[in-house]
């Protein structure tokens, strides 16, 4: 089943900082085929907006920068982030490594969140443009699903 | 424990590039024993970040100083030389007086991260070749009240 528009409605939630509205859709999706379509959406709208922010480009010195300063913008989440894990993460993505790093679900979700709730803030979308954001986030994570 | 003018040389070779650090390091062993002069080299070393932190720092710092400097550092380095950011983030912390920081680490892991957050601690307080001199002549006297303090605290539990 591909995602459904309250799952993009959740994260757009988040993204815009609309926590009571993420946390009522989130409360909604009680089967762990739901939790995998949001964590899919997810994944993909983090690739998206890596490839964005970094411009395709894969510079360790930028990643690396990026990821600490992220994380010394809120030190009390950011002591929570594995770094090395993050900028594995993302460097993954802008070399196109078929071949996902090594990290355990929890802290890969940890990262997800995290950082993309930075990227799209740091990027400044308005509406139209997170909407395009997650547009083609979903059609990611529906092309995923499907395979 | 003394520490000689060797040993400063050795440490100023290793921080500027200027001599040979490598043969600097050989002699020393050579003639003190691994351990010892590992031992001795390893407390100048932590002294000089010490300083070079709190100087950095000197109006106090924040987590978030402690991870752009740690950043910083590795992102100089990028691929050449990999450092774990949390066992550096911890040693930078140990240096600025958290002793709780460094408390699971190793001497080694600490090792690794010291030298390069101690180029750009230098590199960021100015402190470069013409000033070296000056500035590890104020480490010296740090590092050796460290190792008295060691050995006083070592010959106090052979005697009980």
């Amino acid at each position: 089943m591909p995602v459904t528009d309250d799952e993009v409605a959740a994260l757009r939630a988040y993204l815009q900082g609309n926590q009571a509205l993420q946390q009522e859709l989130y409360g909604r999706m009680t089967t762990p085929a739901a939790r995998a379509r949001y964590t899919t959406l997810l994944a993909a709208a983090f690739m998206e907006a890596v490839n964005r922010r970094f411009g395709g480009r894969d510079s360790a010195a930028e990643v690396i920068e990026y990821v600490a300063d992220v994380r010394a913008r809120v030190p009390e989440a950011g002591q929570k982030i594995d770094p090395s894990a993050a900028e594995r993460l993302m460097r993954s993505i802008l070399a196109d490594d078929a071949h996902a790093p090594d990290i355990d679900a929890r802290m890969r979700g940890r990262i997800f969140i995290f950082f993309l709730a930075a990227m799209v803030s740091d990027a400044q979308y308005d509406d139209d443009q997170l909407e395009a954001l997650l547009t083609v986030a979903r059609k990611a994570a529906d092309d995923r699903l499907e395979h | 424990m003394e520490i000689t003018s060797e040993y400063v040389a050795a440490l100023r070779s290793c921080l500027t590039g200027e001599g040979d650090y490598t043969e600097l390091s050989r002699r020393l062993q050579a003639r003190d024993g691994g351990e010892r002069s590992a031992r001795i080299y390893g407390v100048l070393s932590v002294m000089t970040l010490h300083l070079a932190a709190r100087r950095r720092f000197r109006g106090g710092h924040t987590d978030a100083d402690v991870i752009r400097l740690v950043g910083r550092t590795r992102a100089m380095l990028a691929e050449g030389y990999e450092i774990d950011p949390l066992v550096a983030e911890a040693t930078l912390r140990g240096a600025l007086g958290d002793t709780a920081a460094t408390v699971h680490l190793e001497g080694l892991e600490m090792g690794t991260a010291l030298f390069p957050l101690l180029i750009v601690l230098l590199e960021q307080e100015s402190i470069t070749t013409d000033r070296m001199d000056d500035f590890l002549a104020e480490v010296l006297p740090l590092a050796e009240a460290w190792l008295a303090r060691e050995q006083a605290a070592s010959l106090s539990d052979g005697t009980r």
